[in-house]
């Protein structure tokens, strides 16, 4: 279990990409909030951000671009990539 | 692009590439052609690594164990490739026949107007395809590239056509798929080398000349998931100025299904490692894994998945070619002014290495310290040319026993030193162990003289003798001067005699002391401080 509760929509977001990313293994409400999402902590890459990309334009009906300037930031953890989709969603 | 050439690591190496290019582009691809052999040989010498790998890939391409002259011609073919490189990337294509198959399949996908994945490797050169591509047919590409590999590398190519820089996707950061999606997306074909897994990078297990290797998924979940064709392409350097362009449509839609996904992506990447095998048994020479391809047996590999990663492979090739750029910016120009002098400067050092070795007296006066070079030993035993450096030792002693010997070389391919097996061989000969010292740790001229420099502490500016070989005397010689050093020569051989492999080896020794010379030149001249710290 995470130090730290998540959101409802924190957790919403964990259960997409768990779903999504066919991570067997964990437990949505165990991914800490805080911790990367890339490289270290969950260990995604860039092929698993594409796929993330995909779900979240189906699902919350925006597209992410890869020349945004935040993209460092909206990918560096759950908490930050779940602030992002709730800024920028349409559905 | 220009303003990140002074920001990037490897600076001592930029003035080697811009060479290599001026080389290419102002004195032809004839006069540069003429300069690999050199190159080749330098590469063959120096990246005993990068030997090792194509040996071993070699051995499985010809089903025999390769010599000299076929790891030759495959270090020598990429180096071709890496010249030709210049001219695609210029557009300079008129001098190139380009035999072009399967065409068809790209040019209805370019006509489509739709993206798609150009799957290639590091057989042959994936910048003959490039240039077919962007010069002759106009086609939108773009490549995936991993710019940090080899910055020195991108540096020539961004200076070379920073247009065609703007065309490249780097790879780094989370994002980077998603701009190749988007990139197809608007009708790209991108390319991407699909046969060399990264670290921690997700791979599948397939069969590679009968053996297991692990290839990147990615290239093939990123068609699936982009719902983009996979194009294979490979572009094989023929010799001379010939390429063979082939292109063969992999897939036109890959789906995987959710139960069955790792499977699915195991059979996609077998399929490519098949036709990756196919034609690097056709054009062998042409495999620019200069590393064990074989090596890591993936033991931690979740094998039930066919889906894991890979313990990190470093570039190996990529860190020794970085290394030997100041030494072989220098050879080539040595090179470059052995070809303006019309080999004049060459046969005039070739000239001083025959009249030292002619002339150099078997005996001296100076009764100080006898240094005496190691020689490379043959199954561990002291060979003929070592034994008679070490009896001319044996002599100075015995004609002066105040005279103390420093035998220096190091492990050269056997189980134990030139200098130990040298002491043994002196004792054998009653000399007593007192008068003898080893320096056991350098293992070529130039490294033998630095040790000896060392070991002779506050006595280097006092005259010492140095007992070598004759048709070594003129280069041994010149390194200790240019070490501060003040050697008296003095022969091992009590007569000149000449046959025809002494002709070559004083050849070989005017071509060292040529490089040795332009490169003392240039690092004075460019106050390049590693260089000059290296010998001097």
């Amino acid at each position: 279990m995470s130090l730290e509760a998540l959101s409802p929509f924190e957790l919403e977001v964990a259960r997409l990409l768990v779903e999504t990313l066919r991570l067997e293994d964990i437990k949505p409400e165990d991914i800490a909030p805080g911790e990367p999402l890339f490289n270290e902590g969950l260990g995604l890459d860039s092929i698993d951000a594409l796929e993330l990309a995909l779900a979240i334009s189906k699902i919350y009906g925006f597209q992410m671009r890869s020349d945004e300037q935040q993209n460092q930031r909206v990918f560096a953890s759950l908490r930050a990539l779940s602030a992002h989709i709730a800024e920028r969603r349409v559905h | 692009m220009s303003r990140q050439w002074g920001q990037l690591p490897e600076r001592g190496s930029g003035w080697t590439l811009r060479l290599i290019r001026w080389i290419a582009l102002h004195l032809g691809r004839s006069a540069g052609r003429t300069l690999l052999y050199p190159i080749t040989l330098y590469f063959l010498a120096t990246a005993g690594e990068a030997r090792r790998g194509s040996r071993l890939f070699l051995r499985r391409a010809l089903g025999c164990e390769p010599g000299w002259r076929e790891q030759f011609r495959h270090i020598h073919c990429f180096a071709a490739t890496i010249l030709d490189r210049v001219y695609f990337l210029t557009g300079r294509l008129n001098d190139f026949e380009m035999e072009i198959f399967g065409g068809q399949s790209i040019l209805d996908q370019a006509a489509s107007g739709r993206g798609c994945i150009l799957l290639g490797s590091h057989l042959g050169s994936f910048e003959a395809l490039r240039a077919i591509g962007l010069h002759l047919r106009h086609f939108p590409i773009r490549i995936l590239m991993n710019t940090r590999h080899n910055p020195a590398m991108t540096q020539l190519l961004d200076a070379l056509n920073p247009a065609l820089a703007q065309t490249i996707i780097p790879i780094g950061g989370p994002e980077t798929l998603i701009k190749v999606q988007e990139s197809v997306e608007q009708g790209y074909l991108v390319g991407v080398l699909g046969d060399r897994v990264a670290p921690g990078e997700k791979a599948a297990h397939c069969q590679f000349f009968s053996q297991q290797v692990a290839l990147p998924v990615a290239p093939i979940l990123f068609a699936a998931l982009a719902g983009c064709p996979v194009i294979l392409c490979f572009g094989l350097y023929q010799g001379g100025n010939r390429y063979q362009i082939h292109f063969e449509l992999l897939a036109e839609r890959i789906t995987l299904d959710r139960r069955h996904r790792q499977e699915q992506l195991g059979f996609w990447v077998q399929r490519y490692a098949d036709r990756l095998e196919h034609y690097a048994r056709d054009a062998p020479y042409n495999w620019f894994n200069f590393y064990d391809y074989w090596q890591e047996a993936p033991a931690g590999l979740a094998e039930e998945n066919g889906y894991g990663e890979r313990p990190p492979r470093p570039q190996r090739f990529a860190r020794q070619l970085a290394m030997g750029w100041d030494g072989l910016g220098t050879l080539l120009l040595s090179n470059v002014l052995l070809l303006a002098t019309l080999g004049l400067s060459g046969l005039w050092l070739f000239h001083r290495v025959w009249q030292i070795a002619r002339r150099t007296p078997a005996q001296v006066a100076e009764n100080d310290w006898v240094v005496v070079l190691g020689a490379r030993l043959q199954q561990d035993q002291v060979s003929d040319e070592y034994a008679c450096r070490l009896e001319r030792a044996a002599a100075l002693y015995h004609t002066d026993p105040r005279r103390r010997i420093l035998l220096v070389g190091g492990l050269t391919g056997g189980s134990v030193s030139e200098a130990e097996r040298g002491r043994q061989f002196l004792v054998a000969m009653g000399l007593p162990a007192a008068a003898l010292a080893i320096e056991d740790q350098s293992l070529h001229t130039l490294d033998n003289l630095r040790r000896a420099r060392q070991l002779l502490g506050e006595n280097k500016t006092h005259p010492f003798v140095l007992v070598t070989s004759r048709y070594h005397l003129a280069r041994s010689g010149t390194l200790a001067q240019g070490l501060g050093l003040r050697p008296v020569l003095c022969a091992a051989e009590d007569r000149w005699s000449l046959h025809p492999l002494t002709l070559w080896r004083l050849a070989l020794e005017a071509g060292y002391l040529h490089w040795y010379e332009v490169g003392r030149f240039w690092a004075r001249w460019t106050r390049n401080r590693h260089s000059l710290t290296r010998i001097t």
